[in-house]
């Protein structure tokens, strides 16, 4: 049976605005505040691609701006596969996060990931890790946008798409990622008066600024439902806005996902637009692959992903952009160089060279 | 009293003035006839006015009329429509007083003069329970949305009838969803009736002459659907005279024709409205410039009297609306696409014989043609698509009047309608990489046969004691998936697929549907009634979005999906006071509905074939107290309505999959529990009419979420997934808005010879810009501070100006 699919598109949330675009409004709300009493959150994934895989275990949070959300410490966490081998993870020092050591997920093979936490057993269904098909191409076009201020038509930036063909068996599921590495020569700041930086220290090496999706428009996913066995063209990645007269480098990441995961992302993708439009569908419970087996009632949330990745770098070039909108460039400390900052790494610096990066 | 006598002598008008005094105590009677001066016959129904004490009654069958007033000099106005109003002054005097009147034809003036906004004894008299009329005379009043005299919205005003917010389409019927009210237009279904998505209704105001509002107690002759009946009537065509009239408005214009081809004969009515909106999206933020919305819409109605006996109408209606979005899809197809365009379109064709045997006895033939089509394309060349649905409507119905007997008034029909859907079809562009999609079409009849007999048991007592038969038959071919017994219903439960050859019954459903409405009358002023029916719908709107799309799916009951049944009882109190200067009611109704509707969870219904997958049924309740008062005559009228409703659904199915907030009951999600619903006309002369109208209501549930978490993801940064666990367990905000409308009407004797008569309507809609929720949403954003969001849909106050003219 194939699964037809329906999703909205943002655009969805103007609709039914249409008309009255000017009048409608959106304003913030004090909304009673609920504290979940039970249930857990369980987010992961073992791919084709070398570990360590990581799987963060956390108590969700309320919903309140200030909520906290706290990770489950001190739980046993291992991954089982078709084949009869296990894996237990390594608890990590960020609180919630397990880790494995040497575990490489293999295509074809069956994944199942089993926690022990706060005196209850929780297991996943066994999810397959299927094959991928390599991204054919990627491509961006300029596109015109109107500048808020002047309401002049201009250069808006570029789109970055994707075409990929959909092998002939029906039931695959795609889902893509972009991250964007940008070269930076400034690993440090002299703060005059501290907190706004006056001067920049440059780094040691070569050094990666790490810029990843913001935000709730950064799920994109299709299935090959309507287009089965031919290509998907026209997949958008991401926007990328004019700044610097430069080349942009991006990672751009193909995933090939079961269909319950295809679900649990639509899901999310519908919660995180929702914009309680007059179209919007009614917000639902997001579900998930994980149960917990010593009490059936027990709600467990998020899920627990085998997936096949394939990546491919890409260059949006820049330099021939209508405009500049470029950052200045902080200046050098006065009497020149005095030295240079390590590239620390981190979520959003790193020193390692990315894997399509081209000097 | 010597000394009174002793002042009538001595001083005359000191004499004067205490006569009266002493002589106010006792009221004297007018009375009389009214006759037509032509014919000598005496008119019913013809309006007398007292003009000093802004008080009317109505003659009754004989043309009789009786006032009781003080003694004294009154100005009084006998009017009628088609009449010419005659202004008479009277003096009376101790005892009876005997005025008779003739009216002279008005062939000029078919205007409706008189202040009186219905029939205020039927109120009381009339054997229906829960019914509704509003003529489009006082529909006009109610202060419309950016001067679009709106049928649907109208109905708001009613007790008992609810929407789910603003701009939305579609009615909620004391606890029904949309698609449990059968709205016809002359006979004809409409599937959808909003334009715009659900902005305006797509009634036109020069078209339409009454709309009736049934909600308790429906007769015997409509069925298919389980809440309400909406009849709404067309004009017919002036058989005498060529008139026009029309508008030009903030949104749309309209123009209508009517007249006689062959006087007396046959004669026609042509009524066409447009928007021309467009303008506005290029005044609105840059994302919306590319948007193009438009719409029209064109009535034309036919009259042919045959013969003394028997006439002919037909009614055609077309409306087509358009929608592009410019950018991005909008659309529940998953391909990418730079723009999407929404197109729906109604078109009908009625044709109503009538034909009267003898007095009071007619035989009624109708025949019915609808088809509703909605579209979503796409024109991205590789992505290029056409997603099509439609439904195809015929129908056939003979009935049987016979009103001769005073006792028994009684009528039987039947009626047979075919059904053929298309739920989905997906055609691809010519260069598109996009597959084709066929869902398979249904086919199903529904067939009825009526009977209804109107019986004056005693003076006091009324009943109309209806019973119809319906039966209903789901037609191949068809395929038809069967699941694993002893799990739930999805997709990769299916063991096989059955399939039936084009005609073949694959499913059969029928049942008795009576109704009942009995009236009491405790006095003249006074009666108690009651009405119990039973209602059967086979035709099924899936949606699960908050307001259904024009291009939601239709579906008729199949071998998995049942039926609606709903069994309602009601009882009222009716009582008009002071001489139906005020007409009051209570009512009282509880409802019980087997197989209610609503979505699964997450479930998708576009482009599904195996739509029992993404349904669940199970029951419903609803239940309210419905209290209105309205005063008919004087230089204010208006009515103040108070309802008090709920509405509870609960969905459990054998397994937990298959059930809604764990089977427990759940607020629907139109469960508004008050609502209090004013309006007022303030006429102070013939040509201004001043419109005020207050609503309030509770808020509406909603899903709101009991916790989040972050996602953990590599690639994505700071997005907080809401954890949402049962529906419809919040509310959000109340509801309230006063809007105010004023009318300047040319005054009629200005320019007497004058064929056009110009009026203007300045109207504010929300006038104290209240910041109304349509929704309340949760979206936890990293740059913001705030974890919910309200979002208003006419959050904001909403003059308009229109100009309408009659010639």
């Amino acid at each position: 049976m194939k699964l037809w699919p329906s999703y909205k598109k943002k655009w969805n949330r103007s609709l039914g605005w249409g008309l009255i675009a000017l009048a409608s409004c959106v304003t913030p709300y004090e909304a009673e505040i609920h504290d979940l009493s039970t249930g857990i959150v369980v987010q992961g994934r073992v791919s084709n691609l070398p570990g360590p895989y990581s799987i963060k275990i956390v108590v969700p949070a309320s919903n309140a701006y200030k909520g906290l959300s706290f990770g489950v410490e001190k739980a046993k966490v291992y991954i089982t596969d078709n084949e009869g081998n296990r894996e237990d993870l390594v608890e990590q020092k960020e609180p919630g996060l397990y880790q494995t050591t040497t575990l490489q997920g293999v295509t074809g093979r069956r994944y199942q990931l089993h926690i022990e936490a706060r005196g209850k057993k929780y297991e996943s269904s066994p999810e397959v890790l299927r094959s991928i098909n390599p991204i054919e191409r990627v491509y961006d076009e300029t596109f015109r946008s109107f500048e808020p201020n002047t309401g002049r038509e201009r250069q808006g930036g570029w789109k970055v798409y994707v075409d990929t063909k959909d092998p002939s068996e029906p039931g695959n599921y795609y889902r893509w990622n972009w991250i964007r590495y940008k070269l930076t020569d400034v690993c440090a700041t002299i703060d005059v008066p501290p907190g706004n930086p006056a001067f920049r220290f440059p780094c040691c090496g070569y050094c990666w600024d790490i810029v990843r999706c913001l935000g709730p428009d950064c799920v994109s996913l299709s299935s090959d439902a309507l287009i089965n066995g031919k290509t998907i063209s026209r997949q958008l990645i991401t926007n990328v806005p004019v700044e610097c007269l430069d080349r942009v480098y991006l990672e751009v990441e193909q995933q090939s996902i079961s269909r319950e995961a295809y679900i649990y992302w639509k899901a999310t993708k519908q919660m995180l637009q929702n914009t309680g439009g007059v179209f919007d569908s009614a917000p639902t419970a997001i579900p998930g692959n994980i149960r917990c087996i010593t009490n059936p009632d027990e709600q467990v949330f998020g899920l627990f992903e085998v997936a096949g990745i394939t990546r491919k770098g890409h260059l949006v070039d820049r330099t021939q952009a209508e405009y500049s909108n470029c950052p200045p460039i902080l200046p050098l400390p006065a009497g020149g160089v005095v030295g240079c900052a390590p590239c620390v790494e981190s979520r959003y610096r790193t020193a390692k060279t990315p894997d399509f990066w081209e000097f | 009293m010597f000394t009174l006598r002793c002042l009538i002598v001595t001083v005359l008008l000191g004499c004067f003035t205490l006569k009266i005094a002493a002589q106010s105590v006792q009221s004297v009677a007018l009375m009389g006839t009214v006759t037509n001066a032509t014919t000598g016959q005496p008119m019913s129904n013809a309006n007398v006015f007292v003009i000093e004490t802004r008080k009317g009654v109505q003659t009754d069958k004989d043309g009789f009329y009786l006032f009781t007033l003080k003694p004294g000099t009154y100005n009084l106005k006998i009017s009628y429509i088609g009449f010419v109003p005659l202004y008479r002054e009277v003096v009376l005097r101790q005892g009876e007083n005997r005025v008779s009147f003739q009216l002279e034809d008005d062939t000029r003036l078919l205007e409706e003069v008189t202040v009186t906004t219905g029939k205020p004894e039927e109120n009381v008299q009339k054997v229906e329970i829960g019914a509704s009329r509003l003529n489009i005379r006082s529909i006009q009043r109610i202060p419309a949305f950016m001067g679009e005299v709106d049928v649907m919205r109208s109905l708001l005003m009613l007790p008992g009838v609810t929407t789910v917010g603003e701009g939305t389409s579609g009615i909620n019927v004391r606890g029904g969803s949309i698609d449990q009210n059968l709205i016809l237009m002359d006979d004809a279904p409409l599937f959808n009736t909003s334009h715009l998505f659900g902005f305006f209704s797509v009634f036109n105001q020069d078209a339409v002459r009454d709309v009736t509002l049934n909600r308790g107690g429906i007769p015997a002759q409509y069925g298919g659907r389980a809440a309400s009946v909406l009849d709404v009537r067309l004009k017919y065509p002036n058989s005498e005279k060529f008139t026009g009239s029309g508008g030009i408005g903030l949104v749309a214009s309209r123009l209508a024709l009517e007249g006689p081809l062959v006087k007396g004969k046959l004669s026609t009515l042509l009524a066409v409205r447009a928007s021309f909106n467009d303008f506005l999206f290029r005044l609105g933020p840059a994302s919306l410039r590319g948007t193009k919305a438009n719409f029209y819409d064109i009535t034309n109605k036919w009259y042919w009297k045959i013969s003394e006996r028997s006439e002919l109408t037909f009614t055609g209606y077309y409306s087509d609306d358009n929608f592009k979005i410019p950018s991005d899809s909008l659309s529940n197809v998953e391909v990418n696409a730079s723009s999407s365009l929404y197109g729906y379109r109604t078109r009908s064709g009625t044709l109503r014989w009538q034909h009267t045997l003898r007095d009071n006895v007619t035989w009624e033939a109708v025949g019915v043609l609808s088809k509703y089509s909605a579209n979503i394309s796409v024109p991205d060349s590789s992505n290029a698509l056409d997603l099509q649905s439609g439904i195809t409507y015929a129908n056939a119905r003979v009935q049987y009047t016979n009103k001769s007997n005073e006792r028994h008034q009684f009528l039987m029909g039947a009626s047979a309608i075919s059904y053929g859907i298309q739920p989905n079809n997906l055609v691809p562009g010519p260069f598109s990489n996009v597959l084709p999609v066929n869902l398979e079409r249904e086919n199903a009849v529904e067939s009825a046969l009526y009977i209804e007999d109107e019986w004056k048991v005693t003076d006091l007592l009324s009943v109309v004691a209806g019973l119809r038969y319906s039966q209903f038959l789901r037609l191949g071919a068809a395929s038809v998936y069967r699941y694993t017994p002893g799990l739930p219903r999805s997709e990769d439960a299916v063991t096989e697929i059955e399939n039936y050859g084009p005609g073949e019954v694959v499913k059969t459903y029928g049942g008795f549907e009576p109704r009942l409405a009995v009236r009491w009358t405790l006095n003249p002023a006074t009666s108690v009634k009651m009405g119990y029916n039973r209602m059967i719908q086979y035709l099924h709107l899936i949606s699960n979005t908050t307001s259904a799309l024009p291009t939601a799916r239709w579906a008729t009951s199949s071998t998995y999906l049942r039926p609606q049944v709903a069994n309602q009882v009601s009882i009222g109190l009716f009582k008009n006071l002071k001489n139906d200067t005020y007409e009051t009611s209570a009512e009282v109704y509880y409802k019980k509905l087997k197989d209610a509707i609503d979505y699964r969870d997450g479930a998708d219904i576009v482009l599904n074939p195996t739509l029992e997958t993404a349904v669940l049924q199970g029951q419903g309740r609803a239940y309210g107290l419905e209290m209105m008062a309205k005063k008919n005559t004087g230089f204010w009228t208006g009515w103040v309505s108070y309802t008090y409703a709920r509405t509870f659904l609960q969905i459990g199915g054998d397994h937990p999959e298959e059930r809604i907030n764990r089977g427990r009951w759940y607020p629907a999600n139109y469960d508004r529990p008050h609502t209090l619903n004013a309006m007022a006309v303030y006429r102070p002369s013939v040509t201004t009419t001043v419109s005020f109208n207050f609503t309030f209501s509770s808020g509406r549930p909603g899903t709101f979420p009991k916790g989040r978490y972050l996602l953990y993801e590599p690639t994505i940064f700071g997005a907080n997934v809401p954890i949402y666990t049962d529906r419809n367990q919040g509310r959000i905000p109340n509801y309230h808005r006063l809007d105010f409308s004023i009318t300047f009407d040319e005054h009629p004797d200005k320019h007497p010879d004058r064929r056009w008569k110009g009026s203007w309507v300045f109207s504010i809609y929300n006038v104290y810009a209240h910041k109304n929720a349509f929704s309340v949403f949760y979206n936890i954003k990293p740059y913001s501070l705030a974890s919910a969001y309200k979002l208003s849909i006419f959050g904001t106050i909403f003059p308009s100006l229109t100009y309408n003219f009659k010639f």
